[in-house]
């Protein structure tokens, strides 16, 4: 999913062609900064993300044996509630799809969309028991957050916990554990390699400039806002068509959205949990009236999330000026991180 | 100021070098087209399934992948499978001797022309592949050593037996950006660089291979694929949707498992639109090449010096003119710089198939382009090479090969090893 970034950069080089002479005048050394808030991103807010990711998967697994050897609702709301917090756990990754998560295929296993009901019906008939290897070969469409949701909240929304039988739960176990297994490689690959490539820039690295690494960052988060403006809203919406939605067992699609646009804040500012330097220490610096447009146009996106205020499979027929509005403000945001941030980051980046 | 070499792709060129360098529009679009090659985006990325009561209907019964950046992930290029690995960006085609009835590879019967190892729930794949590699030691003239890995191919658990003398021939998932500039250069200018003779007597020969296009009815210049063997984009991403994912289409409408028992389980129905397929191929035809980093640098120019003296432009043609398209504007007059001249060539022994396409025998493969080859790692996080991957890194690729190519690879093994850098500075820029 393109990102438009690059169109900026072609029109900075072909309109102002020598610009790399007038690159910057500051004579502040930034590279410290820069250093900090890259160090610090990776630090406080993509790897702990997918830490989070790790910790939900081992607790989805545990929600779900204690619900085989107790099936009380108590105990299924709990595996609702869990699948939720996971979910939120990954939709905020989604800011930064680069690296590992991208290059080693993982996305497509964790996150497929649509799922094929029928042929997980089929699964489930045909096997009697569902080892790791069986998962693990299975297509991006068949496993994954959205068949345990499906097992979890039933096609229509409404499953009772009574209803769950006990080769769902099997089934759903596995699918747990494979999330696990991919959330771990993910977490691992970061720790492991990809994060000290994008701390140490370099000739010899993978990423050879600080203005790489930002463009990098800068590209995840404009990319997540096309992604979720262009396909995961407007595709329902656009052809009226509630399968087209993400989550729609659950209900839980807005949520995903709403917690996209945090992905990409967490990112913009360096801080999940705990104070940190982000890139609008930059932005501050240099430009403040762009922070403050983009700080305004967070708050516009997320408003017009929160706007919509039936679950996503009925707004896209009953609110479509709220649905339509939400669209167009997170595209706005979109279009002005590429078309302003990157300029910036270009400018004043040291290298 | 940039010289006109950095714009690869010519006007169509984006600096972007980041994951996703590969997968940029063209900078210079009209809106509607821009907004066909967003709808095929979208349908690059969908993930197909076999479903037919929900949407993206269509995939297997016998497929290779779900959706076309599951292989080109990020519109780039495939990793090649470790042993044990499952096979992501990487297929195998099959064939047995002989020709179909176009001179195409002659379908083995009862697996077709590519193996699709997996399959719907409920069918059976055709067949199981493994993959384990045997590794060498070698070394450069001063001394330098290096390693270079060959695949062998396991067949394991066919639906029924393969026939007698089948060949294969892997194939990795390649880059699909700058592909509608490849096509819109004019025949006449590919035709030209061919001497499959070598009547000039350098060395190098240069076939173009004439492949049958289906929609035409009549065989054209073969531009895409290791062997050149599909001449638009468009049958080359028809013939992916068909064959990879078992998504039929106005191109290819019948199913890749039709006449095998895995064929019960198909609806029978065209499985993508027409419209869709065409949005689909025109994305991959709207995308844009990534410009050149740091081509200004001292090492990077002398790299340049090196790899002409080499003469590994005799093939890997730098730069050439797309032609006129009253239709589609974008692709206009722009001078590009792949790399590559879109002929075959004899690579050895070494890299053979041992498979014939179309004109294409078992030593040739189609020069492949180098443009954005610098931004792999960064893209696709591997920097595996070759039609099978087993180069892991430029200097592998280099000495893989043969053929025609065996005097340039001496002369870069015979380079110092501060040269062999600068030459690789050179091709990492590009």
């Amino acid at each position: 999913m393109k990102n438009k970034l690059a169109f900026v950069i072609t029109a900075i080089i072909m309109v102002l062609y020598g610009a790399c002479k007038k690159k910057t005048n500051t004579t502040t050394d930034i590279k410290p900064l820069q250093k900090e808030i890259i160090d610090n991103t990776i630090d406080k807010v993509i790897v702990p993300s997918y830490q989070d990711m790790s910790t939900y998967a081992n607790l989805l697994i545990s929600d779900i044996q204690v619900f085989e050897v107790t099936k009380t609702e108590e105990n299924y709301l709990e595996i609702k509630k869990t699948w939720i917090e996971f979910r939120k756990a990954w939709e905020i990754t989604e800011g930064f799809l680069f690296g590992p998560i991208r290059t080693e295929n993982i996305d497509f296993r964790i996150d497929a969309w649509p799922i094929n009901t029928q042929s997980i019906d089929s699964l489930l008939a045909k096997n009697d028991s569902f080892p790791d290897v069986l998962i693990e070969h299975l297509e991006g469409g068949l496993k994954g957050f959205h068949p345990i949701e499906y097992f979890v909240w039933g096609i229509d929304g409404k499953k009772t916990f009574s209803e769950i039988t006990k080769k769902e739960l099997e089934l759903m176990k596995a699918y747990a554990k494979n999330l696990k297994l991919l959330c771990d490689q993910c977490l691992h690959s970061w720790q492991n390699g990809h994060a000290n490539s994008m701390k140490n820039p370099g000739a010899q690295s993978l990423y050879k400039s600080y203005t790489q690494i930002f463009e990098e960052m800068i590209g995840g988060m404009a990319g997540i806002c096309t992604e979720l403006a262009q396909a995961k809203m407007l595709l329902p919406f656009e052809e009226q068509n509630p399968l087209k939605e993400e989550s729609p067992f659950s209900s839980n699609s807005l949520a995903d959205y709403k917690d996209n646009i945090q992905s990409i804040k967490n990112i913009y500012y360096g801080q999940k949990t705990a104070d940190g330097k982000g890139i609008d220490e930059i932005v501050k610096t240099y430009n403040r009236s762009l922070h403050n447009k983009i700080v305004q146009q967070f708050d516009y996106a997320v408003n017009g999330l929160t706007n919509i205020s039936l679950p996503y499979r009925d707004a896209i027929f009953a609110q479509p000026i709220q649905v339509q509005n939400a669209i167009n403000e997170v595209d706005k945001l979109g279009k002005l991180l590429t078309d302003e941030l990157v300029p910036l980051i270009q400018r004043v980046v040291q290298n | 100021m940039h010289n006109e070499d950095w714009f690869s792709g010519g006007k169509q060129t984006v600096f972007s070098s980041n994951s996703g360098a590969f997968s940029e529009a063209f900078p210079v679009m009209r809106a509607n087209a821009m907004e066909l090659h967003d709808r095929g985006d979208i349908l690059f990325e969908a993930k197909f399934i076999s479903d037919p009561s929900r949407y993206n209907y269509g995939l297997g019964p016998l497929y290779n992948n779900i959706s076309c950046v599951s292989c080109h992930v990020g519109d780039g290029r495939g990793k090649a499978p470790l042993p044990g690995d499952l096979f992501q960006g990487m297929l195998l085609r099959i064939s047995i001797d002989g020709t179909d009835p176009h001179g195409g590879p002659n379908p083995a019967p009862g697996f077709g022309g590519q193996l699709q190892q997996r399959s719907i729930v409920g069918t059976k794949p055709e067949v199981e592949i493994a993959i384990s590699y045997t590794e060498q030691e070698y070394q450069f003239p001063d001394g330098e050593k290096y390693f270079l890995r060959k695949p062998e191919f396991q067949l394991n658990n066919p639906y029924i037996p393969l026939p007698a003398n089948y060949h294969i021939s892997p194939r990795m998932a390649s880059p699909v950006f700058g592909l509608g500039l490849l096509e819109a250069v004019p025949v006449s200018t590919v035709l030209a660089w061919a001497d499959p003779d070598d009547a000039n007597g350098d060395g190098i020969s240069g076939k173009a291979n004439m492949v049958w296009s289906v929609l035409d009815n009549k065989a054209m210049l073969g531009r895409f694929g290791w062997k050149a063997g599909q001449p638009t984009v468009l049958q080359q991403s028809a013939g992916a949707a068909n064959q990879d994912m078992g998504v039929t289409n106005y191109v290819f409408p019948v199913e890749n498992s039709f006449g095998q028992s895995q064929f019960a389980y198909s609806k029978g129905i065209k499985e993508i639109s027409d419209s869709n397929m065409y949005a689909l191929a025109y994305y991959v035809r709207t995308l844009a090449v990534p410009g050149r980093r740091n081509a200004a640098n001292a090492e990077v120019k002398q790299g340049q010096k090196l790899f002409n003296l080499s003469g590994c432009n005799a093939c890997h043609k730098s730069d050439y003119f797309t032609g006129f398209n009253m239709a589609e504007p974008e692709f206009n007059y722009q001078r590009i710089f792949p790399y590559t001249d879109l002929l075959l060539h004899d690579m050895g022994a070494g890299l053979a198939d041992n498979r014939t396409e179309f004109l294409a025998n078992g030593v040739e493969w189609r020069t492949a382009p180098l443009w954005g080859i610098g931004l792999t790692r960064v893209v696709n996080g591997h920097n595996n090479f070759l039609h099978d991957g087993r180069a892991r890194n430029l200097i592998e690729a280099i000495m893989w090969h043969g053929g025609e190519a065996e005097n340039s690879k001496n002369k870069f093994a015979a380079l110092s090893k501060a040269e062999r850098m600068q030459l690789l500075s050179y091709l990492e820029s590009l």
